[in-house]
C-alpha cells in the first residue's frame, strides 16, 4: 500500500467554547476525490484551513506525503486552494494571477510560460490571459482560480465550496469539469461543501461532518445507502422519517408501531422492544401502486394521493395515508396515470432504509 | 398652470450646483485674484494695477527666495516620506486588529487637532525645546541636551511631521478598510512569504490611498509657516513664513501673490506627478470598467 498523500492524526481545534475539530483522523490517497460534507458551522472549513496551514491545530498532526507539516506556514506546504468567493488578485491580469504560485517558487520564465499555457488550455481560458478579473464572468473567474490552484502541481488541491457562488446551470457543468480535471491530474482533491448533490456527483469518498466530528467516512454509495448515524441518514439524500416505537425485534428485522400502523423495518443496532426509533426511508425506495395484492417482506399502506409535483425526469407523489401521516414518494414521471384524490397504496421493502434511536432518547 | 418637472439634465445640474459654487467661490476666484495681483505692483500698502513681471523677476532672481522654496520643498518631501513610514504600520494595526475600537483609535490620533495649531506647536516645543521635557530630563541626569532638536531644521521637520501625520494615517486606514485581507491568505497558500505578499498584494492595492495621504501631507507641509516660526532657528525660515510676511509686516501684496502662485504651481505639479503613478486597473479599481 502506497503512502497516503494526506494524513491527519487526532487533530483538535477549539475556538473558545466551540470545538471546530474534535480529534479528527483521516487519510487521503493519491488520485482520490474526497468530499467533506456538512452543514454550515460543522467545522469542515476549519479542517481545510488546518490542512492549508491557515490555522494551527491545538492538538494532533498534519502529514503531507509522510512529512510532518503541522507547524509549517502555508507558503511552505505546496498545497493549492480554491475559494468560494474566487479571491483572484483584482490588480493582476488573468495570466499574472494564474502564474503567481510559480513566480513565488522562483520558477524560470520559460517554465512559467509553458505551465501557464498548459493551465489556460486545461481550463479553456485561452485568449483571456490579458483580462482583469472584473472583466470575467463568475464561471470564468472560478476557472481562473482553479488554474491558479493547479498550475504548480500541488501535492493536493483544497476546494472550499468553490461552486457555491455560481448559478445552478453553471454549477452542474462545473461539477463535471472539476471531476474531469481531478481524474486527468490524478492528484487528491479535498472538496468542502454543504451541498450533498455536489458531494455525491463528484467524489469517491465522503466524510459527513457535524459538530467538529466525522459522523461517517465511506465511499459515497455506502454513505448514501448505508448511513451509520441518524445525522447522516437525515443529511444525505431525501427521506421520509417514520417516528415510532419498536413492538418486536427478530434478528435483522423489527416491527415498528408508526402512528397505529405496523411496519417492518431493519432493526437498529442494540434495538430493544419498546424503544423509540426514527426510520429513514429514501423517497425513491418507495413506490405508489393501485390498491390490492401484496408480496411478502413488503410494507403496504393505503392512502390518498394529495398532489403530484412534476420535476421533469421524476415526479414527487404526496400521499396522505389513512393513519393521517404524509409521505413523499419519488417516481419516474411517466409512470401510471394517477390523479389527485385517487386511492392507492404506498409500497416499500422492509430492508429499505435505516432506523436509529430517536433524537434525545 | 401646470408645474413643470425638472428633466434628468435639470436634476443633474441642481445636484452639481453646490459643489460648483464651492469650487468657484473658494478655489477659482481666490486663485484668479492672486494670479492677477502677482502681475501688479504694491506701493505704500496699496495694489496698483500696473501690469508687469517684476515680482517674478525678483522671486527667481533672488537666491534667498529660491533657498526658502527649496528648503520648504525638501522639508515637505522628507516629512511626507517620514509620515508614510510611520503611518503605515499604525494604520495597518488599527485596520487589522482594532476591531470595534477602530474608529476610536483613529479619532485618538486626531485628538491633537482639537487644540488648534498654535497650541499643538507650543506643545511640541515643550517636548523638544531647551526647557522641554526631553532636554530637561537629560540635564537632570547630568547628560548633554540634544542640540539638533532645538531651533533647527530637524526640529521643524519633526514638528511638521507630527502636525500632519494624522492625515496620512487616516488615508491609509481608510484604504485598508476596503482591502480584503483574505487575499493575503491566498497569496501565502500560493507560496508567498509574508513580506512578499505585502509587496505583491497589500502595497499595490493600497497605493491610491497612500498617494492621497502623501498629497494630503505634502501640500500643507510645503506651505507651513507656523511651525518654523516656533521651532525653527534663524536658518530655518520657510517659504510659507516669508510669504506670510509679504501680506503682513512688509505689505508687499503683489510679491506675496507671486509667491503664492509659485507655491500653487509647485504643489499642483507634485499632485499631477503623484496621480500619474496611479493606474486604476493596477489599484484593483473595478468600478465602471466593463
Amino acid at each position: 500500500m502506497s503512502q497516503p498523500v494526506l494524513e491527519l492524526r487526532n487533530v483538535t481545534k477549539r475556538f473558545g467554547n466551540v470545538t471546530a475539530a474534535d480529534s479528527i483522523s483521516l487519510t487521503v490517497n493519491q488520485g482520490e476525490f474526497f468530499a467533506l460534507l456538512g452543514p454550515s458551522g460543522s467545522g469542515k472549513t476549519t479542517m481545510l484551513r488546518i490542512i492549508a496551514g491557515l490555522e494551527v491545530p491545538d492538538e494532533g498532526g498534519v502529514f503531507i506525503n509522510g512529512q510532518d507539516v503541522t507547524s509549517l506556514p502555508p507558503y511552505a506546504r505546496g498545497v493549492g486552494m480554491v475559494f468560494q468567493n474566487f479571491l483572484l488578485f483584482p490588480h493582476k491580469r488573468v495570466g499574472e494571477n494564474v502564474v503567481f504560485p510559480l513566480r513565488m517558487q522562483g520558477a524560470s520564465k520559460a517554465e512559467q510560460d509553458e505551465r501557464l499555457k498548459w493551465a489556460l488550455g486545461l481550463l479553456r481560458l485561452e485568449g483571456l490571459a490579458d483580462r482583469y478579473p472584473h472583466q470575467l464572468s463568475g464561471g470564468q473567474q472560478q476557472r481562473v482560480a482553479l488554474a491558479r490552484g493547479l498550475i504548480s502541481r500541488p501535492a493536493l488541491l483544497l476546494l472550499d465550496e468553490p461552486l457555491a457562488n455560481l448559478d445552478r446551470e453553471l454549477r452542474k457543468e462545473m461539477e463535471v469539469e472539476v471531476r474531469r480535471y481531478q481524474v486527468e491530474l490524478d492528484i487528491p482533491f479535498i472538496y468542502v461543501t454543504h451541498n450533498q448533490e455536489e458531494a455525491l456527483t463528484m467524489s469517491d469518498r465522503i466524510a459527513v461532518m457535524n459538530h467538529g466530528r466525522f459522523e461517517q467516512v465511506a465511499p459515497k454509495l455506502e454513505v448514501y445507502t448505508h448511513p451509520t448515524s441518524r445525522f447522516v441518514a437525515g443529511f444525505v439524500g431525501h427521506s421520509n422519517v417514520l417516528k415510532g416505537t419498536l413492538t418486536a425485534v427478530e434478528g435483522e428485522r423489527a416491527t415498528l408501531d408508526w402512528n397505529g400502523v405496523s411496519v417492518s423495518v431493519r432493526a437498529p443496532a442494540g434495538a430493544a422492544v419498546g424503544s423509540r426509533v426514527d426510520c429513514f426511508i429514501k423517497l425513491e425506495k418507495m413506490r405508489v401502486v393501485a390498491p390490492g395484492g401484496a408480496a411478502p417482506g413488503e410494507n403496504r399502506i393505503p392512502g390518498t394521493l394529495r398532489d403530484i409535483i412534476f420535476k421533469g425526469s421524476t415526479a414527487d407523489y404526496l400521499v396522505t395515508l389513512d393513519n393521517g401521516a404524509e409521505l413523499m414518494i419519488s417516481e419516474g414521471s411517466e409512470t401510471m396515470g394517477f390523479q389527485r384524490k385517487d386511492r392507492l397504496e404506498v409500497v416499500w421493502a422492509a430492508e429499505a432504509g435505516a432506523c436509529f434511536p430517536a433524537a434525545g432518547a | 398652470m401646470a408645474r413643470r418637472r425638472l428633466g434628468p439634465e435639470g436634476r443633474f445640474l441642481l445636484m452639481a450646483l453646490p459643489g460648483a459654487i464651492f469650487v468657484v467661490v473658494f478655489l477659482l476666484l481666490p486663485i484668479l485674484s492672486i494670479i492677477v495681483f502677482s502681475f501688479w505692483r504694491t506701493e505704500s500698502y496699496t495694489l496698483i494695477p500696473d501690469w508687469n513681471l517684476d515680482n517674478y523677476a525678483t522671486l527667481f532672481g533672488t537666491t534667498t527666495y529660491m533657498t526658502f522654496l527649496l528648503r520648504s520643498f525638501t522639508t515637505a518631501v522628507v516629512v511626507s516620506l517620514a509620515s508614510l513610514v510611520y503611518a503605515w504600520p499604525v494604520a495597518y494595526f488599527i485596520a487589522k486588529h482594532g476591531d470595534r475600537y477602530r474608529l476610536l483609535l483613529v479619532l485618538a490620533l486626531a485628538a491633537p487637532f482639537f487644540t488648534g495649531i498654535i497650541l499643538r506647536v507650543t506643545g511640541i516645543q515643550g517636548v523638544m525645546g531647551p526647557v522641554g521635557v526631553i532636554n530637561l530630563g537629560l540635564m537632570n541626569y547630568g547628560l548633554q541636551p540634544i542640540d539638533f532638536i532645538m531651533y533647527t531644521q530637524t526640529a521643524v521637520g519633526i514638528g511638521v511631521t507630527y502636525l500632519f501625520i494624522p492625515f496620512m494615517v487616516t488615508a491609509v486606514y481608510l484604504s485598508l478598510l476596503n482591502f480584503d485581507f483574505e487575499l493575503l491568505e491566498v497569496a501565502k497558500i500560493n507560496g508567498a512569504k509574508p513580506w512578499r505578499a505585502f509587496i505583491e498584494i497589500t502595497w499595490p492595492l493600497n497605493w491610491m490611498g497612500t498617494v492621497i495621504g502623501l498629497v494630503l501631507v505634502f501640500i500643507p507641509s510645503m506651505a507651513e509657516s507656523i511651525t518654523p516660526r516656533f521651532l525653527g532657528g534663524p536658518n530655518a525660515a520657510s517659504f510659507g513664513q516669508v510669504l506670510g510676511l509679504q501680506f503682513g509686516e512688509t505689505g508687499t501684496w503683489a510679491l506675496g501673490s507671486a509667491m503664492g502662485v509659485l507655491l500653487f504651481a509647485v504643489s499642483s505639479l507634485v499632485i499631477l506627478l503623484m496621480w500619474r503613478t496611479v493606474n486604476l486597473q493596477r489599484s484593483g479599481f473595478t468600478g465602471g470598467g466593463h
